[in-house]
């Protein structure tokens, strides 16, 4: 629907009046950068060809609806006050100072996911708790769930892929690199949001 | 033994004749020794008229005479005078058959031999007849040897008249076939020579005749016409013609030719379509159909002549100010010339939502066929209170015709939503694009339309590979193997440095990325560029009132987009709670707000192309996936032609960045703001209607064609750029139909960065253009794409330039891959 009217910023480009204008603030960069290397570093965790670290550091929590604020879905979870770092519409990204396992906790029916940071991009993402696993034998799905403790959330005999959902408390780092390792599959990753789509 | 007693007889026979010789005879013979012997004397005659074998005569009943010819005889038993005589036909004649009769035959001897005993033979007749079976008709006549007519008006025994003389031939023939009913009889045994019977045994069986029943076809221009006769013997008609039902019809039966099921958007009248069949084919039957045609001008429904996107005429769509006459997808031509509207074209909304029970969307909502993931049922409609994108989206694809509201550029097009958005993950996203046949079934979707993206990303985004090879099985399988159409908008982020490729769902070649115009005909102020959009189509401005909504900038008053909105004035786009402009507050003639005038976006656009492509598979249900997209490139319109290029001074000249509008080797026209062009739906449906589906050959690729690793430093704001370039060697496919390439860079700031590719025949294509909207640090393997080689050869060295476009900050590149998809 209607969008927002963006303020044009610093015109770099020639042909002003035809082309794009508004390339990002250098300084918000460097601040960004400066930013995530004072954060804390946990568990590798490979997914999709990308590298990506633990951030123990930084939680991420679900809005309600789109009408709920960052803050408000913050405090919601528990966290009232705690610095909101990152909004990826739906997920919110913060920290209260605590350092907490890459795992999904859930607390009176709230949860609260752990995230991670591409260390090549700089981008940060989301442990959603999905597993997308393609085993070598879709036979093996169900044993290969019960291996690793984990739910089935959908199967795609078509592409060959299961999706697992992790159980909370359980570290989805740590189910990541045991998983990788299993000779019943061909390759399985944790689905990371990095960026969510949304309606444009 | 019998048959040798019968061979032996004539012998027997003579030797008594012998015998009886030597005894005397002979006129008045004298006498030997002894008293003189009577004088005996000889019977005869004389036989006319003999044909036939076998004759024997005797008298006095023995005295056998076997006669051969007609002629004189003699019994060899002599008599004496005074002796009694009679004559008689021992043996009729044989073969031919012949009755001889004598005359003279009785009498006394006299005193000389006796030889007017005459005997005269004449050839027996026999009728001609037989049975005649089967009749149902009248008029049957038959005939003997030519002549000898006789009529038969019934099954049973026939004689002809006319009898046939003994060894005669006779041949009994049809001369007059049965009419009312039609019938052809058949004569067997109806030849030979008669013998010594008549002849009972000719068979005249009838059998009634069937004749065609031939249509002729007029006016087709839809598909699915299919004709029956009699409540069967479906005939399916897949053009104009003469065509002709399998099953014909028995003279004196009915036919009755109705439609069975009528073309796509046409109706169809039947004339001298029933009677009942005589004596000959029925050819009669016409068929004539006519293009249920309709216009903006003639659709009942109201707010039709405000959606400029369908027909430009500078209207304001209840903005402020108007468009440009003519800055439109030029499908009022298509709704009045064919009246397509997208029947049998299944889309999906893959979106936030969907009201299915919308006053003008529930006509064309696939009853069950949607699907809500935050609930599991088939209900989707949102609950938002701030307006439901996918409603508005789906309006502009499919709003019905039914005289409310306005109409969707396929307004009897079947929709479903998926409420993807609603509950975004990886599963659902699948399911949502195919590759679920239930909870959702989405797995008879047509086209796939995604008014959906990553907002405004600022770091490299890579597409879930699980997710990508959904696409790869729409396009494959789906459709029954001609594939899935996805469609995708562009996304809106112009104004912060966005291009469509930092999505990197579309830079996949399997989807149709829209970017949008407004309604001068220009690319709306928020539409994404990129090499990777393969088209344009209306998206237009903000469609704001100033009154409501005073001292915007002036786009803000230039028209949007009229289409559906969530029901009622407490919710959605339009409620009276909205201060964007008169008809969203609730104003009229929106007074129920069940329609907005402010959707854009390259949302908007994207479901403009989605109801064009409806149409073509509606024109033409064989297209592929891929002969979509190359009707659409071919046929798009060429719009704001004088836009020159633009970019950056850099330390050593002027970089272009945005480069003007290009031909490119295989001839078609690019621009990364418009793609191929805006859509031309008459032009598309035009090409469509006369395409040979399928004519662009297998869809292959070359593999990831992979430099080393090669650490070229990236000169500093300078334009030569870091380059290299690969080779696509000539075993690959030949003809680009779309071009990916991964790099690798090493950079502090990605913003810096600006991405180009030259094709082996010297196309340059920027992919990305620097200065945009990119933060983050290296780019890890990002994929682009650019469409801007489409038709050029694959063979040969493509070169990969980058250049730094701001001062200071350096990097590298590292290295890069290439995949050419082709044929």
């Amino acid at each position: 629907m209607r969008l927002p009217l963006l303020c044009l910023g610093l015109l770099l480009l020639a042909s002003a009046a035809d082309s794009q204008m508004s390339p990002p603030s250098r300084e918000q960069a460097k601040e960004r950068t400066a930013f995530l290397l004072s954060l804390d570093r946990g568990k590798l965790i490979t997914a999709n060809m990308q590298q990506y670290q633990h951030l123990p550091g930084v939680l991420a929590i679900e809005r309600k609806d789109l009408q709920e604020t960052p803050e408000e879905a913050v405090s919601r979870g528990g966290a009232a006050g705690a610095q909101i770092v990152e909004t990826k519409r739906r997920l919110v990204l913060y920290r209260d100072g605590q350092r907490r396992p890459a795992w999904i906790e859930r607390k009176a029916g709230i949860s609260t996911y752990p995230t991670v940071l591409n260390t090549r991009t700089g981008t940060m993402g989301v442990l959603t708790g999905t597993l997308v696993v393609k085993p070598k034998n879709m036979s093996d799905a169900a044993s290969v769930a019960s291996s690793y403790g984990l739910e089935i959330i959908r199967a795609f005999p078509h592409l060959q892929t299961v999706f697992y959902r992790v159980r909370p408390n359980t570290d989805i780092a740590d189910v990541v690199g045991t998983i990788q390792l299993d000779q019943r599959l061909e390759n399985a990753y944790p689905e990371i949001v990095e960026h969510e789509a949304a309606p444009h | 033994m019998g048959s040798q007693f019968l061979r032996y007889q004539p012998v027997v026979a003579s030797l008594f004749v012998v015998v009886l010789a030597s005894c005397g005879g002979g006129g008045g013979g004298g006498g030997g020794g002894g008293a003189p012997a009577a004088p005996t004397y000889t019977l005869g005659g004389t036989v006319s008229g003999l044909s036939g074998t076998g004759l024997v005569l005797q008298f006095n009943g023995g005295n056998n005479l076997a006669v051969n010819t007609s002629g004189s005889f003699t019994f060899s038993t002599p008599l004496t005078s005074g002796s009694v005589y009679s004559v008689t036909v021992l043996t009729q004649p044989t073969s031919l058959s012949q009755t001889c009769s004598v005359g003279n035959g009785s009498g006394s001897i006299g005193t000389a031999n006796v030889t007017n005993v005459a005997v005269n033979c004449v050839t027996n007749s026999f009728s001609v007849g037989g049975i005649v079976s089967g009749l149902s008709g009248s008029g049957l006549v038959l005939q003997n040897n030519g002549s000898g007519n006789i009529s038969i008006s019934a099954n049973g025994a026939f004689t002809i008249a006319a009898q046939v003389l003994s060894g005669g031939g006779y041949s009994v023939t049809v001369l007059t076939q049965p009419t009312n009913l039609s019938q052809t009889c058949a004569v067997t045994s109806g030849s030979g020579t008669v013998g010594a019977t008549n002849i009972m045994n000719v068979n005249v069986a009838c059998v009634t005749n069937t004749f065609n029943i031939g249509v002729t076809v007029t006016g087709l221009s839809g598909v699915g016409l299919v004709l029956q006769n009699n409540g069967g013997g479906n005939l399916g008609i897949s053009g104009n013609g003469s065509f002709t039902f399998a099953s014909p019809i028995a003279s004196g039966s009915g036919y009755n030719v109705t439609i069975f099921t009528k073309p796509t958007n046409q109706a169809c009248n039947v004339t001298n379509g029933s009677g009942t069949v005589a004596a000959s084919n029925i050819t009669n039957v016409s068929v004539a159909c006519s293009v249920n045609s309709f216009s903006i001008g003639t659709v009942a429904d109201p707010l039709a002549t405000q959606q400029w996107h369908l027909k430009n005429t500078g209207q304001t769509a209840f903005a402020d100010v108007g468009g440009v006459t003519g800055m439109d997808i030029n499908v009022d031509p298509v709704f009045s010339t064919y009246g397509y509207s997208g029947i049998g074209v299944t889309v999906a909304v893959v979106d936030t939502g969907l009201e299915i029970a919308h006053e003008d969307l529930a006509a064309n909502v696939v009853p069950g066929g949607s699907w809500n993931f935050l609930n599991s049922t088939n209900n989707p409609t949102s609950t938002a209170t701030t307006g439901d994108h996918g409603t508005s989206v789906a309006g502009l694809i499919g709003m019905a015709q039914n005289s409310v509201g306005g109409i969707g550029v396929a307004s009897k097009a079947a929709l479903k939503g998926f409420n993807f958005l609603q509950a975004p993950s990886a599963p659902n996203q699948i399911s949502s694009l195919g590759g679920s046949s239930a909870n959702p079934n989405s797995s008879d979707v047509y086209i796939f339309n995604q008014s959906l993206g990553l907002i405004n990303p600022t770091t490299e985004a890579h597409i879930d590979p699980t997710v990508e090879a959904q696409y790869s099985a729409g396009v494959t399988q789906l459709r029954a193997g001609k594939g899935a159409i996805y469609v995708k908008s562009a996304g809106n982020d112009f104004a912060t440095g966005g291009n469509a490729n930092f999505d990197p769902y579309n830079t996949i070649p399997f989807q149709i990325v829209v970017a949008a115009t407004n309604a001068d005909g220009v690319a709306a102020s928020y539409s994404n560029p990129g090499s990777a959009i393969w088209v344009s189509a209306p998206g237009g401005e903000y469609g704001g009132n100033a009154a409501v909504d005073p001292a915007q900038p002036p786009n803000i008053y230039q028209p949007a987009m009229v289409t559906t909105d969530q029901s009622g004035c407490t919710n959605g786009f339009s409620r009276t709670a909205v201060n964007t402009s008169a008809f969203n507050n609730g104003g009229a003639p929106n007074t129920s707000c069940t329609y907005t005038n402010g959707m854009n976006g390259t949302s908007s656009a994207a479901p403009v192309t989605s109801g064009t492509i409806a149409l073509l598979l509606e024109a033409n249900p064989a297209l592929t996936w891929r002969d979509a997209k190359h009707i659409l490139a071919t046929t798009a319109r060429k719009v704001d032609a004088a836009r020159g290029a633009a970019g950056f001074a850099l330390s050593n000249g002027f970089y272009v960045a945005q480069p003007a509008w290009i031909t490119n080797a295989g001839g078609h026209n690019f621009h990364n703001w418009y793609g191929f062009g805006m859509v031309d739906a008459l032009a598309a449906v035009n090409a469509a209607r006369s395409y040979v589906a399928g004519q662009l050959g297998a869809f292959v690729n070359s593999g990831w064609i992979s430099s080393p690793t090669l650490n070229l430093p990236i000169p500093d704001f300078s334009i030569t750029g870091a380059s290299n370039s690969l080779n696509v060697a000539s075993g690959s496919p030949k003809t680009v139909e779309a071009v990916q390439i991964s790099v690798f860079a090493a950079h502090p700031f990605n913003g810096d960065i600006a991405i180009e590719l030259a094709s082996p025949s010297g196309t340059r294509s920027v992919l990305k253009t620097g200065n945009d909207a990119f933060t983050g640090t290296n780019l890890n393997g990002m994929v682009l794409s650019s469409n801007a080689y489409y038709g050029e050869s694959a063979l040969g060295s493509w070169t990969i330039k980058l250049v730094d476009v701001a001062p200071s900050l350096t990097g590298t590149l590292v290295g890069w891959s290439i995949r050419v998809f082709a044929h």
